[in-house]
């Protein structure tokens, strides 16, 4: 008998359990993602990947960087298309340009800070996550 | 035996009621869990004592940024609050989130927004170059980063 009430109490507990419907997703971006958004998410990992090798002391003599043009990309809308992108997008490319002809720490930094330059003026929003990128002396 | 079983069925019927609705959590950046939450007074408490406080509390969304859904504005209590999303690491929808009531959890702290940030944001929320101009002074407010925003459905 008490192994009955026992039985019983388990299944009632189970059956209230089950009866939370909760249906769950994970979600990093629910949004359209533009051509510029995309590279620059591209360039953001590849010169992650750059940065660490940087820090465990890897050798980057035969990194390259191969990005097209920011200006070029269609942005989200075109509000992004802000004066002075033009010329910052240009110094980024020769900021990249000059890493692939002497991958070196210097030159990457050279890099980081054009995206912190640019973003700083035009758009600040992922200067966070810019920041990441930045190798502490 | 069989008065037993009945009782226990009957229990079951009246514990459990009628199925309850669907409860739909849509989860942005980290999942994290809906219990445990701060008071909003608590956690303003919490701030000004020691600056910066990690902290879960719930809110209603009062707008998302329309351009790319990088930020949100929450009411809490009383207060607005500026959610930002950690290392611009995860996004919100950029519409449709209005009104809803959403669960943060990160770091609260307080913040100086310059007025180039709060015409930025203004422009991010729609408005126009010249209206986001009328602002000329920075704003002292609660800022929060997020880990991670439940959006309850």
């Amino acid at each position: 008998m008490k192994k009955l009430v026992v039985i019983g109490g388990i299944i009632l507990f189970a059956a209230c359990q089950q009866q939370e419907n909760k249906l769950t997703q994970t979600i990093i971006d629910p949004n359209d993602t533009s051509e510029m958004a995309l590279l620059m998410r591209d360039m953001f990992f590849q010169l992650e990947e750059i940065k660490q090798k940087i820090l465990l002391g890897e050798d980057i003599a035969q990194e390259q960087l191969n990005f097209e043009l920011i200006h070029t990309q269609t942005p989200t809308d075109e509000s992004f298309l802000k004066e002075g992108l033009v010329p910052m997008s240009t110094a980024y490319a020769n900021s990249i340009e000059a890493f692939n002809k002497q991958p070196s720490s210097k030159n990457f930094s050279s890099i980081v800070n054009n995206c912190m330059s640019c973003h700083t003026q035009l758009c600040p929003g992922p200067l966070e996550r810019i920041d990441n990128l930045i190798i502490e002396k | 035996m069989k008065k037993t079983i009945s009782i226990l069925s009957l229990a079951t019927i009246f514990a459990c009621g009628t199925p309850s609705e669907t409860k739909v959590e849509i989860f942005y950046g980290n999942k994290i869990t809906s219990d445990s939450l701060t008071e909003y007074p608590d956690l303003v408490e919490q701030v000004e004592l020691s600056g910066q406080v990690s902290t879960k509390i719930e809110g209603t969304i009062i707008e998302t940024c329309a351009k790319k859904g990088c930020w949100m504005k929450v009411k809490a209590d009383d207060d607005t609050l500026i959610v930002r999303f950690k290392d611009y690491g995860f996004f919100v929808p950029k519409e449709g989130a209005e009104g809803k009531t959403v669960i943060i959890n990160g770091e609260a702290f307080y913040d100086t927004l310059s007025v180039d940030l709060l015409r930025h944001y203004a422009e991010d929320a729609g408005e126009s170059k010249e209206e986001s101009l009328r602002i000329t002074e920075p704003e002292f407010v609660l800022s929060f980063t997020a880990d991670g925003v439940i959006i309850q459905e």
